[in-house]
């Protein structure tokens, strides 16, 4: 059986997801005895249009990113998203919360009509997503988990439960304890709690888990001094268009 | 071998000793004055840490996550267990905690026998350290009777001290434990370890002075007796309390991860990148997580936060405390100390209780 060929893409995003990618040295070469890896701009100069498993990093943000991911569906046998701006929209899709004018001449200024720009999307609010990795960035461990079982043609391993469980099992003093802001407990696991292992809340980059008690989570964060405002404020950084 | 006294100040001692052959584990702050069961280079005093760690130390016989065996496929499949038992002492086990390992004991060795748990457990040294007084807010040891503790230790101290303020406020008392020795193990401990002496028959009284003293110092909390609690359960499928909690539980699973008597496991496969072989593991799972039933077709038997917490209180207080006898809960409190939107266990127990109209205690 010819290796699965696979491929790399970006759009709207800082191109770090690909970049953890690339961390993963001591494991690469063992996975290249599976894979090809045909198309990897942050790595590589040559380029393929033919590949079997598309890695797409970032949001849509542009209208001539549209066509662009529709096209790599179209090739792709499996598309998969990568971080959270490919899956919530991460910290892109804080323009939404704006006029797309006014954000041009924020970002852009005196040339503003130049450019163009969309409101975030997901990429699955553009294609069809198989599988989604989650996270800003994404966890190299669970990258290589999906990778892995895409290759065994199996149901990748990913949490469901909160980071809450991740957290309690690295024995952290909560941080609610400690006077910080937390989404933890209705924000995916998979991060193996790396924010409040070192002192600093959830930011929810994981998104939500499915069944998320936001109303009572709500509370938790009014009890823990934090208007409502303020909570949605923090919620906006990574939820995207589920901040409620 | 009759109760030893050590001298407080020879503490420090008894764990140099252990650590010559053993790995040991003992408490040490994390922050905030929450503390950890870890493997301590130096002596930490273990009366320092008097309510329960974060996590209990069940976490060393029953890892959070561990290897079966690895397996190899292909033309010549393989499989080898991994065993990685070594001897270890916990030191400053309190009693809620030393209930609960013994009720991994029976859960473990019970009908099937887990041979890892009971390797691992066969090579741990138990060095409990007795509760004087009541560690705080949350937790109910007196109520579901683990206050005290007669086995499931090699040796308990016991602080001679400090529920008798004003004996020793006497500048001329010595400072030292009553060690109830519980074990052949814990005996030849103390023999091998030669610092402890009998103790005399006026300290057996006053260590039972102690006890019957300390008493007074935790309340029975629940509204009815604990031989009634698997009845109430039982009857309290439809009770509006679990209503009340689908609206405030996270469902995050905290209370299932801190607690001393889970037991619950998940077990995955973990494949290497030759995609040919790889690990067969276990980790620690929790009944109020979403996915904790679902089963191979997608069925979900308990879909609503409500349902999985209704089942946690059975286990703990109806189907096996049915099968054991006695509460699948130690009292500890870590569960609802963590609690987030403060389910607290006793409360909920209390509720049932009363909707029940069987409460017969203040």
């Amino acid at each position: 059986m010819p290796k699965p060929k696979i491929a790399f893409f970006s759009f709207t995003s800082c191109e770090g997801c690909q970049l953890i990618v690339l961390t993963l040295e001591e494991k690469l070469l063992d996975l290249l005895e599976h894979v090809d890896i045909v198309h990897f701009r942050e790595a590589m100069s040559e380029r393929s249009e033919d590949y079997d498993i598309a890695f797409v990093e970032g949001s849509i943000t542009r209208q001539s990113e549209i066509p662009q991911l529709e096209e790599i569906r179209k090739r792709a046998k499996i598309l998969v998203a990568m971080g959270a701006c490919a899956t919530t929209g991460g910290v892109n899709y804080l323009k939404n919360y704006l006029d797309m004018e006014q954000v041009k001449k924020i970002v852009y200024k005196e040339r503003a009509d130049k450019f163009d720009t969309i409101p975030t999307r997901t990429l699955e609010e553009v294609v069809k997503v198989d599988y989604r990795i989650e996270g800003c960035p994404i966890d190299r461990d669970e990258f290589v988990e999906v990778t892995k079982s895409l290759l065994l043609g199996r149901k990748p391993r990913i949490p469901t439960y909160p980071v809450c469980v991740e957290c309690k099992l690295a024995e952290n003093v909560c941080v609610f304890d400690l006077g910080l802001f937390c989404l933890g407990p209705v924000t995916r696991a998979g991060c193996k709690a790396i924010c409040p292992t070192y002192g600093s809340g959830c930011e929810g980059c994981r998104g939500l888990i499915d069944d998320p008690n936001t109303s009572a989570h709500l509370n938790v964060l009014k009890e823990h001094g934090m208007t409502v405002d303020e909570a949605i404020g923090r919620c906006k950084l990574f939820l995207g268009k589920r901040t409620k | 071998m009759k109760p030893q006294i050590l001298l407080k100040e020879d503490l420090p001692l008894l764990y140099e000793s252990l650590k010559k052959k053993n790995k040991v584990f003992s408490v040490m702050e994390k922050g905030k004055g929450k503390c950890v069961f870890a493997e301590t280079d130096t002596f930490s005093d273990p009366l320092d840490a008097y309510t329960p760690t974060l996590l209990p130390p069940k976490k060393y016989l029953l890892p959070q996550q561990e290897t079966l065996f690895c397996f190899r496929m292909g033309a010549s499949p393989s499989v080898e267990e991994n065993v990685d038992v070594e001897p270890q002492v916990i030191f400053g086990v309190r009693p809620c905690d030393i209930h609960a390992i013994s009720l991994l004991d029976k859960t473990f060795s019970l009908e099937n026998a887990e041979n890892r748990y009971l390797d691992r457990r066969k090579q741990t040294i138990i060095v409990g350290i007795d509760c004087l007084h009541h560690c705080d807010t949350y937790s109910f040891c007196e109520t579901v009777g683990t206050l005290d503790v007669k086995e499931g230790f090699d040796i308990l101290l016991t602080d001679m001290q400090s529920v008798i303020p004003s004996e020793a406020k006497e500048s001329h008392i010595v400072e030292k434990f009553f060690i109830t020795v519980g074990t052949k193990k814990g005996e030849e401990i103390l023999k091998e370890f030669g610092k402890t002496r009998d103790a005399s028959d006026a300290e057996v009284e006053q260590f039972n002075k102690i006890h019957e003293a300390r008493k007074r110092a935790f309340e029975y909390r629940f509204k009815t007796e604990v031989a009634n609690l698997p009845l109430v359960l039982a009857g309290a499928n439809e009770d509006v309390t679990w209503k009340e909690l689908e609206e405030i539980c996270l469902g995050c699973g905290s209370c299932n991860i801190v607690c001393p008597t889970c037991y619950c496991f998940d077990v995955f496969d973990n494949v290497d990148l030759s995609l040919n072989g790889g690990e067969r593991c276990r980790q620690w799972d929790a009944c109020t997580l979403k996915d904790f039933a679902v089963v191979a077709t997608g069925e979900n038997f308990r879909k609503s936060r409500a349902n999985r917490l209704r089942h946690r209180f059975n286990r703990k207080f109806n189907y096996l405390m049915t099968k054991y006898g006695q509460p699948n809960c130690v009292g500890c409190g870590r569960c609802s100390k963590v609690c987030l939107v403060k389910i607290d266990t006793v409360d909920v127990v209390n509720r049932l209780i009363k909707n029940k109209g069987i409460g017969n205690r203040e």
